[in-house]
């Protein structure tokens, strides 16, 4: 399947993947306390159609809000990501902070542990 | 029960927000309560962004708690005083500073391990406890509960405040366990 859409919901975000267009978004709250089992899922579908992204393939992350049980599922779908640009197709990260300092500083945080560049915007 | 007067109506008015609870505690109590506190933030003439730092230290607060019950309920230890899964947590808000507090039973041979990372949590300045974060935040570990370990230390860099807590002693097997955030209206 190319494409992973999951609807939010008042503790899990939005998932609008579709590996065709390139266009992969995570958006809303994540505060899952069960947040593993919320993201396997879509590291499952990373790992199956990465090798589909075309060329100048993005991902976009608007959060409002994230829990820890959530910081280490973004923190490995971040790397995974960072990942399968080094091996497959080069994957531009956004990061929209909706003018959140916290969130700048979370994001600058991610892109420094995974070596890898996120734009920030909003 | 405790009559409702004037003067006590008048004194909660005060409050951003007073909320309490004691009870058996559960996934969906802390969804319906989370949500309620949700609701009655964005209400209120605070800035987003202490807003935000309560609606998150409480959602780490009671996720914990909850993760605390769980593991407490696969225990075989049996106490024929108390009810494991109780326990009762409370917020209040007066003037834009908020308190969060909780309480629970703990096993006893889990109180040593709990009060040495409290201790190492508020030993730390803000750097040291980011440096911790990311150590914790980059160990790829959950707990059975999938919890990452990271709360109380999250906690403490949102608040910017020390994690004040007890134990109480019940018997051989159990103790009670409290702990105390403060949420300052400016940080």
């Amino acid at each position: 399947m190319a494409t992973l859409i999951i609807e939010p919901t008042k503790k899990t975000p939005e998932i609008n993947f579709n590996a065709e267009a390139g266009q992969l978004s995570l958006t809303g709250m994540s505060c899952s306390e069960n947040a593993l089992g919320f993201y396997q899922p879509i590291y499952q579908w990373l790992d199956e159609n990465a090798s589909i992204f075309p060329e100048g393939t993005t991902f976009l992350l608007k959060l409002k809000y994230y829990n820890t049980s959530s910081a280490k599922c973004i923190l490995e779908l971040l790397d995974k990501i960072a990942s399968i640009s080094s091996k497959n197709t080069p994957i531009s990260i956004t990061w929209d902070i909706d003018g959140d300092d916290d969130m700048r500083e979370s994001a600058e945080n991610y892109s420094s542990i995974i070596d890898y560049p996120i734009e920030i915007i909003g | 029960m405790n009559k409702i007067s004037l003067t006590s109506h008048r004194k909660l008015t005060e409050s951003n927000i007073s909320f309490s609870f004691v009870g058996s505690i559960d996934v969906d109590i802390v969804d319906h309560v989370l949500a309620a506190v949700h609701t009655k933030l964005e209400s209120e003439t605070l800035s987003p962004g202490v807003k935000k730092r309560v609606y998150l230290v409480l959602v780490e607060c009671l996720q914990n708690l909850c993760k605390q019950i769980e593991s407490l309920n696969k225990t075989e230890r049996v106490s024929t005083e108390i009810n494991t899964s109780s326990a009762s947590f409370a917020i209040e808000g007066v003037k834009g500073d908020f308190h969060i507090a909780t309480a629970n039973y703990i096993e006893n041979e889990k109180i040593a391990n709990l009060k040495n990372w409290l201790d190492e949590i508020n030993s730390y300045d803000k750097t040291q406890l980011k440096q911790l974060y990311n150590k914790v935040l980059t160990n790829k570990s959950f707990s059975e509960q999938g919890g990452a370990g990271l709360g109380f230390i999250d906690i403490a860099l949102k608040t910017g405040n020390k994690l004040i807590y007890d134990f109480e002693t019940i018997d051989n097997e159990f103790s009670y366990f409290t702990i105390n955030v403060k949420i300052n209206n400016e940080i």
